[in-house]
């Protein structure tokens, strides 16, 4: 920081009229601290500049360390000091990894779980809750309410009942099972914090629309799902990322065809062998496409939610 | 008024309403109906897979149990203990986070997108990765706390059941902040530039605009954030299974009530006992779920009749 | 403000009533309609060869099944092996039970081990083996690890008894003698004193989980010649014996102060492993894999600054604990015939000598293990053929998972002084006389 005397100046500054009654003295205040208001301004800057740099250190430095652990060996890390030499990084676990299609498969299955998931869950769910934050029929608002009662049962118990039901109908082990069990799972979340954002957009561009002759389904799919769309991307991140990072329902649902991504990086974990290289490897690759798919939703996810604010 | 057009276009919307919603309540009762009953059922009958495949009914029993169990409420403690922090302490940081994001100041954009990197991380990779930060004898706190001098001898972090379990509540908060900070950036975005200014001209100063402004208004989404971490913290599973090797240890100290109704139903196969825990789990979100609507309905609704 | 209205108009105290209603009666409807789906399934009781596919699911600790074994037994029996599935260990438990309880047959042949051939043995869901399909020369431990009070669950696949790990150039440097092992525990602790300094131990163990703490446990009872369960599974380990094993094991880290504080935070023999090569370390008392962990090109030490020996006993010459693994026929299986055919094809010479020379376990068949040319690939088997002169025990339960869970509590209290010895076994085994009265009434 270049103004490295503004803190000491400003904390004395500061110091003087925040102990004065509020409200008495305040006309004083404004014309006698012209000078420390500033360096009062500049100081809260600068905390906050701190404050913001220790936060983001907070959130990435776990996160790089894991970084670390997939680039060099573990020797290197894992001694009383550190050998972290530009010559010792290499890329070997990625290139084992991505070249082994028994990680190259189970990263696909993810995909492809994830991105179904995500999509029916919008669009059903984006449905459901254009209607119910639309129309007041009778029983909305139990049913938006009973959604809660879905997201507060433990998944624990209901794993082999699901088993017995997915397998029933041929659906074990299979990438369907898991995407409408996480689609029946993950639709609560989505309609309601959905019905916030629909709530928001106001009724009366779509009755305009009525008028222009649209029926119902055109002026939900015409003009009020694109007014929502940022509302729909940050809704539609939340349901990839629980999809995709599902370890729970993936394991006990799936045995071979059907494997997800955290199933086969836990699987790293052997009783007799850690790899933590490897480990480190597969939590970056499983990280990267759910970071760059918030990067470009990231706009839309700062505004969708500001549009909405997510009113329950 | 022409009463029958109303009635008409009222019964078209709920014949529409119906269409669109009938999907979500096909595709969650057709998934979670079954399973969900199953439970119950079982949770009525002695369900033990090692005392043989022969299951007796005995009423509330497992329920009595329930209640009289001491494993029960030794894991309601840690329970208690685990969400209050983490609801109560991780959404009131999520505020002044994004409160803090919420200023304009250079690399904003950048500061909001790193944000994600904890969200974007699956709870696998991150109770792995929590080990190797934390482990008594590689883990990196212990080797910059050693090269700092702060320490001679390695800390044993997990270990210790009261470390452990504060472990798993740092490493849980990590991964659920960029949510709720999100959650409240977007909230803190919907208030109206005007209101501020309104504030600073009757002369309030920050404290008083954040009690008497900012929270107000970021009321309805502060109670939805409250509500998800706690149904959330409830049912915390996945970093307590990587973080103590699958055992919820050391000496249980990190088995919360989740944890517990998972070490009956699989480790020691009483999917009865379980079942009725699972239960118990269930009433118990949606009694604090509850209790955060009566809190905020109270709230807003002095605010309605104050504002008439 | 709109937002607070849109949340008060979706969520009012009425209508968190209303959905009780709706939740009960959704419930109660579900609940009527619970039914088990039965499978069909074939038994081991009939003639003719056989034939057929079967599908396997193991754990990730062996290479050589998918490398080479099933080719072989391909071409051998004719029977196609269709899936070969490999998991986690610690997620396997899980994902078996579920199966299981769903009376499931996509698996024929499923990994045991001592815990899991008693757990999923009394529960009635592994098939039992006649004892003229068990094979005459298998190794008496071995075959209790799939074992259940009389009856065979599986068959071994291959055996894992704890030995003594040395770091010879530690010793040397302590002043210890780096070619014999300590004949008993008094002289171990001795060494164990002079290894230690600094950041350096004469001894580290892994009691961070349940199961750890009760191996670590029953190894210190067997060694001072205790008994975990009497003939009858009542459970006698609170005697002096026992009392003695637990306070030596305490006076390691609270006392001597020769245990490496870590070993309560590690939670897998793999940790373990990987701290021993990392030369920081003494002495540990570790699986087989060990010698392969600890002369690997990363490891610190050398077949030839390795030592390895009989674990020192403390009023017996020596004692061990056994992890040996093998294979169960799922009761659910369609085609059990082929299924014991392969269990049968792992446990013979051919697979066997391949299970020692390429991962260094121990053999479950006294012919390889007599055989000259597996100790020239495994040095450890001599110590191995030493050791079974000695007690070497599991006493695998069907409330393993509970009693594991229990006694840790009590001995990691114990390590941290929080109890004494005598009361932590005392509280244990009450413990465990409730456990062994609930599934062992009938």
């Amino acid at each position: 920081m270049g103004e490295a005397q503004s803190p000491v100046s400003a904390v004395s500054a500061r110091s003087e009229p925040g102990r004065e009654a509020p409200g008495t003295q305040r006309k004083h205040r404004e014309i006698s601290s012209g000078i420390s208001r500033n360096a009062k301004r500049r100081l809260v800057a600068w905390v906050c500049g701190v404050l913001v740099v220790l936060l983001m250190v907070f959130f990435l430095a776990p996160f790089i360390w894991m970084i670390a652990y997939s680039l060099y060996p573990s020797a290197a890390l894992q001694g009383s000091t550190l050998d972290m030499g530009f010559a010792n990084i290499t890329f070997d676990s990625y290139s084992r990894l991505l070249s082994d299609s028994s990680f190259l498969v189970p990263m696909a299955n993810s995909a492809i779980v994830g991105l179904s998931t995500t999509i029916i869950c919008m669009t059903i769910g984006a449905a459901s809750a254009y209607a119910i934050a639309r129309f007041k029929f009778r029983g909305r608002q139990p049913l938006l309410l009973s959604m809660m009662t879905v997201q507060a049962i433990p998944v624990i118990v209901l794993a082999v009942p699901l088993f017995i039901l997915l397998r029933s109908v041929g659906l074990y082990d299979q990438l369907f099972g898991l995407i409408i069990t996480y689609t029946a799972f993950i639709l609560p979340l989505v309609i309601w914090m959905l019905v916030g954002f629909f709530e928001d957009i106001p009724p009366s561009l779509e009755r305009a629309a009525r008028i222009d002759g649209c029926n119902r389904l055109q002026i939900m799919y015409k003009i009020a799902f694109p007014l929502a769309a940022p509302g729909m991307a940050a809704t539609a991140i939340l349901a990839f990322i629980t999809s995709w990072s599902d370890f729970f329902l993936a394991k006990v649902l799936t045995i071979s065809t059907a494997t997800t991504l955290p199933v086969r990086t836990a699987a790293f974990q052997g009783l007799f062998a850690m790899d933590y290289t490897s480990a480190a490897t597969a939590g970056v690759i499983t990280a990267v496409p759910v970071l760059i798919l918030t990067l470009i939703a990231q706009k839309w996810i700062i505004s969708g939610l500001t549009e909405g604010a997510v009113k329950g | 008024m022409a009463g029958t057009l109303v009635e008409k276009s009222r019964k078209r919307d709920l014949r529409f309403g119906l269409m669109l919603t009938a999907p979500s309540v096909i595709i969650i009762l057709m998934l979670l109906g079954y399973p969900m009953g199953y439970a119950i059922f079982m949770s009525f009958h002695q369900w033990n897979d090692k005392l043989g495949a022969d299951h007796q009914f005995i009423g509330l029993n497992n329920y009595g149990q329930l209640i009289t169990d001491p494993a029960v409420w030794a894991a309601m403690e840690r329970t208690a203990y685990f969400s209050v922090i983490t609801v109560v302490g991780g959404v009131a940081l999520a505020v002044i986070i994004a409160i803090l994001l919420n200023r304009k100041f250079r690399g904003r954009t950048l500061a909001r997108v790193l944000l994600l990197v904890p969200w974007a991380v699956p709870p696998v990779v991150n109770g792995i990765m929590w080990k190797l930060i934390f482990d008594g004898s590689v883990g990196i706190v212990n080797t910059i706390l050693r090269s700092l001098g702060l320490i001679k001898e390695n800390i044993q972090w997990l270990a210790d059941p009261t470390a452990a379990m504060n472990i798993l509540i740092f490493a849980e908060t990590w991964k659920l902040l960029p949510f709720l900070c999100l959650l409240m950036l977007a909230a803190l975005q919907g208030i109206p530039e005007s209101i501020y200014r309104a504030a600073a001209i009757d002369g309030a100063d920050a404290w008083n605009t954040f009690w008497r402004i900012t929270l107000p208004n970021i009321r309805g989404p502060l109670m939805f954030a409250l509500i998800v971490q706690s149904m959330w913290s409830l049912k915390v599973f996945d970093t307590i299974y990587v973080l103590s090797g699958g055992s919820g240890g050391p000496v249980s100290g990190t088995t919360t009530i989740n944890f517990l109704d998972y070490i009956t139903t699989f480790s020691n196969l009483d999917r009865g006992y379980g079942s009725a825990m699972a239960v118990g789990i269930m009433l118990l979100v949606l009694i604090v779920s509850a209790f955060w609507i009566f809190v905020f309905g109270g709230f807003s609704r002095k605010r309605r009749e104050a504002n008439g | 403000m709109e937002t607070s209205r849109a949340t008060n108009k979706a969520l009012s105290r009425r209508n968190l009533f209303q959905l009780g209603g709706i939740a009960a009666g959704a419930l109660t409807l579900a609940g009527c309609s619970t039914t088990s789906p039965q499978t069909t399934s074939g038994t081991l009781q009939s003639s003719g060869k056989p034939s057929g596919q079967i599908s396997i699911l193991d754990d990730n600790t062996n290479m050589v099944f998918k490398n080479s074994t099933i080719k072989a037994f391909e071409q051998k029996t004719g029977i196609k092996v269709a899936t070969y599935q490999q998991g986690n260990f610690n997620d396997l438990h899980d994902k078996m039970a579920t199966m299981f309880a769903a009376q499931d047959s996509s698996f024929d042949v499923v990994m045991t081990w001592a815990g899991w051939s008693a757990e999923f043995g009394q529960a009635g869901w592994l098939e039992e083996l006649t004892k003229s399909d068990v094979p005459t020369d298998l190794i008496q431990p071995a075959l209790d690890a799939v074992s259940w009070r009389g009856k065979i669950y599986g068959l071994p696949k291959f055996v894992s008894v704890q030995t003594m790990f040395w770091n010879k150039d530690l010793y040397t440097k302590a002043g210890a003698d780096p070619a014999a092992a300590p004949a008993n525990w008094d002289e171990f602790v001795q060494t164990a004193k002079k290894l230690t300094s600094g950041d350096q131990f004469g001894y580290a163990c892994d009691m961070g989980n349940p199961a750890g703490a009760y191996q670590n446990f029953l190894r210190m009872l067997l060694l001072s010649g205790g008994q975990m369960y009497d003939a009858d599974y009542n459970p006698t380990f609170a005697s002096d014996a026992g009392v003695e094993g637990l306070t030596k094991l305490v006076e390691l880290l609270q006392v001597h102060k020769v245990m490496d504080p870590s070993s309560l935070q590690i939670t897998n023999a793999s940790d373990l492993a990987d701290l021993f090569a990392r030369g920081k370390t003494g002495s540990v008392f570790n699986w087989p894999f060990q010698f392969a962990v600890a002369t690997a090109s990363t490891s610190k030490l050398t077949k030839d600054t390795l030592g390895n020996g009989l674990i020192p006993g403390i009023s017996v010459r020596s004692a061990s604990i056994d992890g040996s693994e093998g294979f169960a026929i799922n009761k659910y299986s369609k085609n059990k015939q082929a299924a014991l055919a392969w269990l049968q094809f792992v446990t013979t010479g051919d697979v066997q000598m391949q299970i020692v020379e390429k991962e260094g376990w121990f053999p479950v068949s006294k012919t390889v293990l007599n055989d000259p040319a597996a100790i020239a690939a495994l040095p450890v088997l001599t110590t191995y053929k030493e050791s079974t002169k000695y007690v070497t025990k599991r006493y695998g339960t069907p409330w393993d998972n509970e009693f594991d869970l229990a006694l840790s509590v009590q001995v990691i209290n114990a390590m941290n002084g929080k109890t004494s010895p005598k009361d932590a076994l005392t509280t244990a085994q009450k413990t465990a006389q409730d456990l062994v009265k609930k599934y062992l009434k009938s």
